[in-house]
């Protein structure tokens, strides 16, 4: 489907944004040796998003970032409808129709976790919302933005076995992908 | 300049290992997709070291460790098994099947030029000081 106007526009600039972000970051790397790791992680995430928005394979992409680069091989990425709380799974390959069901049935509590500028990391916090999550499984919840509207969010599950949590590089990985996420899923370049 | 094999089935992994290479020695660059195309592109470049992923398709970073093992060329090379499975067992069976260290992922960027400094002569890693040194305008390491 052809893109109208408007979202072309978007697309244009949001990949504009993402190539001189990924070449800020790829100096950073050089010039900060002593944070080369996270520079070249967020150099890398820049690049492989910029190149799925161009071949429409953003959500896999997504999932390669989350299993290479955070250690996290089971996700969802879900759509959330406002005031509604009904969740679509865009993606979410390794999670059983047992979690499914129990992550649509919590719609509207897992739109009330999604704040401006806020990932929710249930490692963090000891409340009702963080217990709830972690009854959901929920490591992470990382809110996707569209126009600063909440377009739905990535689920981050399970970590590998050497991973105990989300570090300082891997909040900034999923910072990038809380801003850029959204906005990519929903470019389509290819009619 | 010393040649490397970055062997992954993944882009995003193949993309992180190339760009610490580049940015940070004066390595080669070599890229494989899998156990496969790893072991043909081994034999014709002759890798001064290989990072080998263990899930891949066609044939897993374990195989093709033994199959390089096989032939005289790649008997020496250092191979560095770089994977998720971090488990014991895993780990023992990479060492079983001819390889020298094991990375798991998520790879840092430290750690891994850490690793590769040991397998790698000084003057392929001295050139990240010199670059860096440059850069910051100051005298070039020697």
């Amino acid at each position: 489907m052809p893109l109208n106007k408007p979202l072309q526009s978007n697309c244009t600039a949001l990949l504009a944004g993402m190539e001189a972000d990924s070449a800020r970051f790829s100096r950073q790397a050089v010039e900060s040796p002593d944070d080369l790791s996270l520079w070249t992680k967020l150099f890398t995430v820049s690049q492989i998003m910029l190149s799925a928005i161009r071949e429409d394979k953003v959500p896999s992409a997504l999932e390669e970032i989350c299993s290479n680069l955070l250690g996290c091989e089971r996700l969802a990425i879900v759509e959330i409808s406002h005031g509604t709380g009904l969740v679509q799974f865009r993606r979410a390959p390794q999670v059983s129709s047992e979690m499914r069901l129990a992550l649509a049935d919590q719609g509207r509590f897992l739109e009330s976790q999604i704040q401006p500028g806020d990932i929710r990391y249930i490692s963090d916090e000891i409340d009702d919302n963080a217990a709830k999550l972690s009854q959901l499984r929920i490591h992470a919840l990382v809110p996707l933005w569209l126009d600063r509207e909440s377009s739905g969010a990535l689920l981050l599950f399970e970590l590998l076995p050497q991973r105990s949590g989300f570090d300082t590089e891997d909040r900034e990985v999923l910072r990038l992908l809380s801003t850029n996420a959204g906005p990519c899923l929903r470019s389509k370049l290819r009619g | 300049m010393s040649k490397v094999l970055l062997v992954d089935d993944s882009k995003t992994a193949l993309l992180m290992g190339e760009t610490i290479f580049k940015q940070h020695t004066s390595c080669q660059v070599f890229t494989a997709n899998d156990g496969h195309e790893a072991v043909q592109k081994a034999l014709a470049e002759k890798p001064d070291l290989i990072l080998l992923d263990v899930v891949m398709p066609k044939m897993d970073g374990f195989e093709a460790c033994q199959e390089m093992r096989k032939h005289d060329s790649l008997k020496n090379v250092p191979i560095i098994m770089v994977t998720s499975r971090g488990e014991p067992a895993n780990v023992a069976n990479g060492y079983r099947c001819g390889c020298n260290a094991y990375l798991t992922k998520p790879i840092n960027a430290k750690e891994l030029l850490e690793i590769v400094d040991v397998f790698l002569s000084a003057d392929d890693i001295a050139s990240e000081a010199t670059s860096i040194a440059k850069h910051k305008g100051a005298s070039a390491v020697e």
